[in-house]
Order: C-alpha cells, then structure tokens, then sequence
C-alpha cells in the first residue's frame, strides 16, 4: 500500500507539471519529465525511510529499553544496524515501483548510466543522514515524553528545505540560502538534483557535501545518544 | 440523544485536554504543519503565473477546505483511526453490552486536539491566504462540515474493513492517506475520469474540490451536492458497520482467530 | 451469546425473560457486564466521569443516580479514589470500580467475565466479599465465569461445570462439597519421633519427626473413629482436619472421576471454565 500512496503522488504531481506553462518551465531549463523524476528520487528516499523514531519512542515509553540496554551492543548502533537491514530491503522495492511508475509517465530517466552508481551511493549516504536525524528524534523521548510534534516539525522541514518537490533553484533567493545551508537539503535535494544536472562536478560537490553532513550530524548523534543514556541510567526509564 | 452524545463529546474533549500543555502544543505545531505544508505553493507561484487558471489564493481557498474537513473530522470524530483495531480485539465487546449503538460511542470517544490545529489553519488559509469575505465564512464552515462528514464516512467505511479481513487496521490507514493526499491537492488537471472517480467511489471531491467550487461560485446545486454527498456517505458509513456488525455477532470473527 | 454480542447458530436460551440475541439492547437495561481483562471506563479521567457516562447512557436519571451512586461508592470503598483517574488505580481498585460501575443502573443481573484475574491475595479477598454482600443485600443474581474457585466458593451457590462447551456438572456448591468432598486430611502432632497409624479407609500421605499426615476415606471410616484410634495408640498433642480444595473436586469431575446429577438451583450461579 505504501507503494499506491507513492505512485499516486507521481501521478498527482506529474498532472500538475504537465498543467504549468511550458515556456515559463524552460525558464529554468526544466521539463515536466526532469521534474517528475527528481520527485521520484526524493520520494524514493523518504519511503524508504518510513518513521523509525517510533521504534526508539516505544522502547523509551514502555520501558523496554532497560533490557536493550543490559546487552553488549549500544543501542543507538543496534537501531541503526537494524534499519540498515529494513532499508536494504525497502530501498530496492521502493526503486522498482517509483522508477516504474515515473518510466511509465515520463519516459526514460535523466541520468546517464555512468552516473547511475553515482545517484545510488547519494541515495544510500542521504538515507544514512535521515536516519541519524530519526535516531536523535527518537532519543528526544527521553526528554519530551513524546517524539511525535518533534518529528512533524522536522518533517516539514525535510519536505520544504529539502526541497521534496520543488527543487531548490527554483527557490526564492533567501530561502533557497537557508535551505542549501542546512542538512535537509543533503538529504533530498542534493541527490534528487542529479537528474537535473549529471555534470562530474556537480556530482562531487553533492558527494562531498553528504559526506561532511554525515560526518556532523554523526557526531551530533553520538552526543546525544551519550546524554539519553546517562539520564535514563541514572534515573531510570 | 442528544445528551448522550453532547456527553460522550464533553468526556472525550476532557480527556485530550488532561494535559493542557502537551494539547496545546500538539494544535500550535500543527498550525505550523500547515503553513510550512503550503510553502511548497508559495514557491511554486513564485515561478510559474497559474496552475491552469488556478492562482495561489485558489490553492489556499481549497487547502483551507481540507484543512478544516480533517480536523474538524479527527477532532469529534478521532475515535475511528482506532475502530479496525478495536474490532480486531474484541473490544466492541464492552460498546455491544450498552443499550445504545456502538458506532457513536466509538466515534466519538476519542478528540485529537491537533484537529484544533487544523482547523485553525483553515480559517488562516481562508481568511488570510485565499483573502476570502468575513460574508462566506459561514457559507465555508458548512461546506467545511459537509466535508468533515464525508472524511468520517470514508474513513469509517476503511476501518470496516477489519470485519472482514486480518490486518486491516494498516490497510485503512494506508488508504485515508491516500484518500487525503488527494484532497490536498486541486483536482482540475486530471482528468474526467478521475473527477468522476474523486465525486463517487472514492468521494475525496467532496472534501474540498466541490466545496471550494460552491464558495467560488455561490452555486446552491453544488451546495446541496455536498449537503447530499454527506448524508450519502454517511449512511453507506452505517450500513456497511451494520453488516460487519453482523458478521462479528455471527462468531466468524472468533473463527477466523482460531 | 448470554448477553447478546454473539449469534449462536443453535439453542435457546433466556436472559431476564429474553432472548439475547433478538433483544440485546432491551437486555442491556437488565444486566450489567464485566470484561476482567478490558475496561468500560476512559483511562485518563477521573472514575466519577465514567460513572457520570454509564448513567446517560443508561438513561439514569439524575436524582436516582446520585443516591444510587452514593450507595457504590459506600459499598465498594472506592470513595477514596473515585476523582482520581483510572490510570492510576491498581487493579483491584480499578475492578471494583468496574463492578460498581456496571450496577450504576441497577441491573437485576451480573455478568462478571474472570473479574479477579491478575489480583492479588488480599484484593481478591476483599473484591470477593464486596460482590458477595452485594449480591445478598440487592439481590442481584451474579453469573460469574471464572478459573478459580476460591470465587466460586466465596461468592456462589450454584456450579455449573463446562468443559468444551459440555455441560459436566449444575449442582448447589454445598451439595458438591457434601456429596464429593468425601476425602478428608488429618494432620497429627504427636509425642512419638515415628508415628504409625494403620486403618482401613486411611492412607499415610507423610510421615515426619513428630507428625503424621493421613488422608481420610470417610466413606470408610468415620473421622471420629480415626481420631479415637490415634488417641488410643499414640501420644497426640494436637491434632487438625481439613476439607480438600474445591479445586481438587473440579479437576476430579474433569477427569471424569466424578458423575453429573443435577439439582434445583437457588440465587447465585458460577460458571468454572
């Protein structure tokens, strides 16, 4: 089912840019078929993400945390590898059905197949990153008692200054600095961008760039994850 | 009747509100949502002139509509996100050994304070986005509930699903996001067929697309469209609980988990 | 399929003069229901607002709620926590609540489903009693289906033994114990390290330093019999006589070790399952 909600997104979305002006579309160089692939990349990614912090929030609220803790892995890097194990499953299935439909809409993708092995490793690297941000939401538990309004704010986030539908040059130019400064846009639009623009360069300004977010936000986790477990041991769950 | 169904409504709102904080903070971030939501349009219309003769104040009237359809929906009527699984439980046990009919007792036994938070975007996305007259709000408040009927109905008739099929809870859900998805977005680039298909098997039309046509129009036979799309789905709302009700009192329920 | 929720595919049967299935929310008005193991209150407010719930959906009206309410609360010592929420009362205190709930409209009939599964010793005891004066003071007929006969025995009259949906036994619990508690232990303290007491209906159990665990075929011989004997051939300091378990008579009538006569049934009725 989760498969029907993403190509009846394609399908809305794909009406939507064959109903805006062409000549205003070429503008920027963009064509419906550009565009309704590089949602398909980003779309891609937050299906195959799903809502993992729920895991995390469960096993806070209902104490079961305590057993998970008693074990000799760290249980931020047993969450983690856990999901790695559930994306390695959704990741291709949510790539069948996605590039299905939008082959179906649009025809062929965008990217040369050179740059294929390039757009995989940017989805995997923008999926690590958008896990991590999971991790310190589901953590977040441990202080707010429910991850849920966190994880909507963040989400939104995501979607705008990820750039889920629009990518970011279309921004405003505020808006669109803001958007390209923060880790969203390595999450989203930084691997989505490439069947707009496959140049090598582009591509290893957008590798680089996840890179070093994965690296920050990595660190930030650690932290965090230090602090979730130094308050719920010592004072309990 | 309606004592009872004002108190099953007061007990439930109690209920959300028992921590006021986290209540109100759950209706401040969901008028964030929205707003943030709507940024992706703002963009839009920032590059491109119209979606098909359709500008950003359109947009706004019609996310206004689904905005407060939904909200207005989860927050009366929240109890129907849990019916598939209270069905699957055995929970309808407790509700069945009352001298009332369980269906509202189900419905309305739970409030989701977020639907304050979405309704209060509708009245933003009205009065502020979409520049409508402080004239139409009440014009848009009724189609608004007429909406809100038919999210309750479709989502009660996806929930019923759980009469007849294991697992059903996901399956209902999966399907009123997509039913929802729909009726965010404006309808008019599609086709016939599929405006045919959102005005009747899958009504997410009547959630916003015709009532924002009856407030842009003033039209009264789309007006009682929706009035009638309603009641309509409402009744097919009861009559497909009654029958899976009928299936649960039957035992089939209880042979199916053996 | 007594109260109603369920269609049997066969049979008849009556609950308060109807027929369940046909006229369940008729019925409803006349019975009060208890889900051990599920709630009918609202978890996050206080008791007094489900009670205030139960007597709208019930039609109770006002002047008669508020007297009838006194009266539970009184009667089931929830006074003390009726404005607390519910998810704070532990599980006895919740049941109790429960219970007095489901009398809020004073059905003639109640239906208790496992009501003191998961409680301890002490709230077991003191729910037990709470529904066994109810049930004597208002006259209420309790039909309680339960896997543990200390209910039965504290609050019944009446057994009604099923086993996959067989009817094995329906008999007055005083007849039960009469008629099949025919075995009785006799423990003896005696002077003697090595106590020995042979008699024909009596078999040793245990044998320790100073004490002598015997059970009793008392259709054999007469308890008085046996204690006539100990005193003549041993040095007894003291001496005790216990009836068996109920739960021993039940799980004999499931073995098909005892038969199933029937009698007249009086006022309660339990359904061991």
């Amino acid at each position: 089912m989760r498969g029907g909600l993403n190509v009846l997104a394609l399908a809305i979305f794909w009406a939507f840019w064959r109903a805006t002006p062409p000549q205003e579309l070429e503008v920027w160089d963009l064509t419906p078929s550009r565009l309704i692939w590089y949602l398909t990349i980003t779309e891609w990614i937050v299906f195959t993400t799903g809502t993992p912090y729920r895991e995390i929030e469960e096993d806070i609220r209902s104490g079961a945390l305590a057993s998970c803790l008693s074990r000799p892995v760290s249980y931020a890097q047993a969450c983690l590898a856990q999901w790695c194990g559930g994306m390695a499953f959704r990741l291709p299935v949510f790539a069948v059905i996605g590039f299905g439909a939008a082959l179906g809409f649009s025809g062929a993708m965008p990217l040369t197949p050179a740059m294929l092995p390039v757009g995989l490793i940017s989805a995997v690297l923008a999926l690590g990153l958008i896990h991590l941000c999971h991790l310190m939401i589901g953590l977040a538990t441990t202080w707010t008692g429910s991850a849920a309004p966190l994880h909507w704010i963040w989400q939104k986030g995501l979607f705008v200054l990820g750039g889920l539908i629009i990518p970011l040059s279309l921004y405003p130019t505020p808006l669109r600095g803001v958007a390209e400064l923060s880790p969203f846009a390595a999450m989203l639009s930084a691997p989505a961008s490439l069947v707009i623009d496959s140049s090598r360069e582009h591509a290893e300004m957008v590798l680089t760039m996840q890179t070093a977010w994965l690296v920050a936000l990595g660190a930030l986790a650690w932290l965090i994850d230090r602090a979730a477990t130094s308050r719920f041991t010592a004072r309990g769950i | 009747m309606a004592t009872y169904l004002f108190t099953l409504l007061r007990m439930s709102v109690n209920a959300a509100f028992i921590r006021p904080f986290a209540a109100v903070t759950a209706i401040l971030l969901m008028l964030a949502n929205n707003l943030l939501f709507y940024i992706t349009f703002v963009i839009y219309f920032h590059n491109f002139s119209s979606l098909e003769g359709w500008g950003s104040e359109d947009l706004a009237l019609l996310i206004g509509c689904t905005c407060w359809a939904f909200g207005l929906a989860v927050f009366v009527t929240g109890g129907v996100r849990d019916l598939a699984q209270s069905i699957a439980s055995g929970a309808l046990d407790s509700y069945l050994g009352r001298p009332r009919h369980p269906l509202p007792a189900l419905l309305l036994g739970q409030c989701i304070p977020s639907g304050l938070g979405d309704m209060a975007s509708g009245v933003v996305f009205w009065m502020v986005l979409s520049h409508r007259s402080l004239g139409e709000l009440p014009l848009l408040l009724m189609v608004g509930t007429f909406g809100a009927v038919v999210v309750t109905a479709t989502a009660t008739i996806f929930q019923c699903l759980a009469f007849w099929m294991s697992g059903a809870a996901v399956l209902a859900e999966e399907l009123f996001e997509m039913f929802m998805m729909v009726a965010y977005y404006p309808e008019h680039p599609f086709g016939f067929a599929v405006r045919l298909l959102l005005l009747t098997v899958f009504p997410a039309g009547f959630v916003a697309m015709m009532p924002a046509q009856v407030v842009r129009e003033a039209n009264p036979l789309k007006l009682a469209a929706c009035a009638a799309a309603a009641a309509i789905y409402a009744g097919l709302a009861w009559l497909a609980f009654e029958r899976g009700l009928r299936r649960y009192t039957s035992g089939s329920r209880l042979l199916e988990l053996r | 399929m007594l109260t109603g929720i369920l269609v049997p595919s066969g049979g008849h049967a009556e609950v308060a003069g109807l027929v369940p299935w046909d006229d369940r929310r008729m019925l409803a008005r006349h019975i009060g229901i208890v889900f051990g193991q599920r709630s009918q209150l609202w978890w996050q407010l206080p008791v007094r607002a489900s009670f205030e719930l139960l007597g709208r959906i019930y039609g109770v009206e006002r002047a008669t709620y508020a007297t009838r309410l006194a009266l539970l609360v009184e009667g089931f010592a929830i006074g003390g926590f009726i404005d607390r929420p519910v998810a704070q009362l532990s599980l006895g205190q919740r049941l109790r609540c429960e219970i007095a709930a489901a009398l809020i409209h004073a059905p003639s009939i109640l239906l208790l489903d496992e009501p003191t599964i998961g409680l301890d010793v002490t709230a077991k005891a003191l729910l037990r009693d709470h529904l066994d004066a109810m049930s004597r003071d208002a006259g209420t007929t309790v039909l309680l289906t339960s896997h543990d006969t200390g209910d039965i025995e504290r609050i019944c009259e009446r057994v009604i033994v099923i086993d996959h949906g067989s009817l094995l036994m329906d008999l007055p619990l005083a007849r039960l114990k009469r008629d099949f508690l025919r075995q009785r232990t006799v423990t003896l303290v005696t002077g003697e390290e090595i106590p020995a007491l042979a008699m024909d209906g009596v078999t040793v159990m245990a044998v320790e330093p100073y004490r002598l665990t015997l059970a009793v075929d008392t259709s054999k011989v007469a308890i008085e019999a046996l204690v006539a004997a100990a005193l003549q051939q041993l040095t007894v300091r003291d001496l005790t006589v216990e009836n068996p378990p109920l739960e021993d008579v039940i799980k004999a009538i499931y073995r098909g070790e005892i038969g199933d006569p029937r009698s007249a049934p009086t006022r309660a009725v339990a359904v061991p399952v």
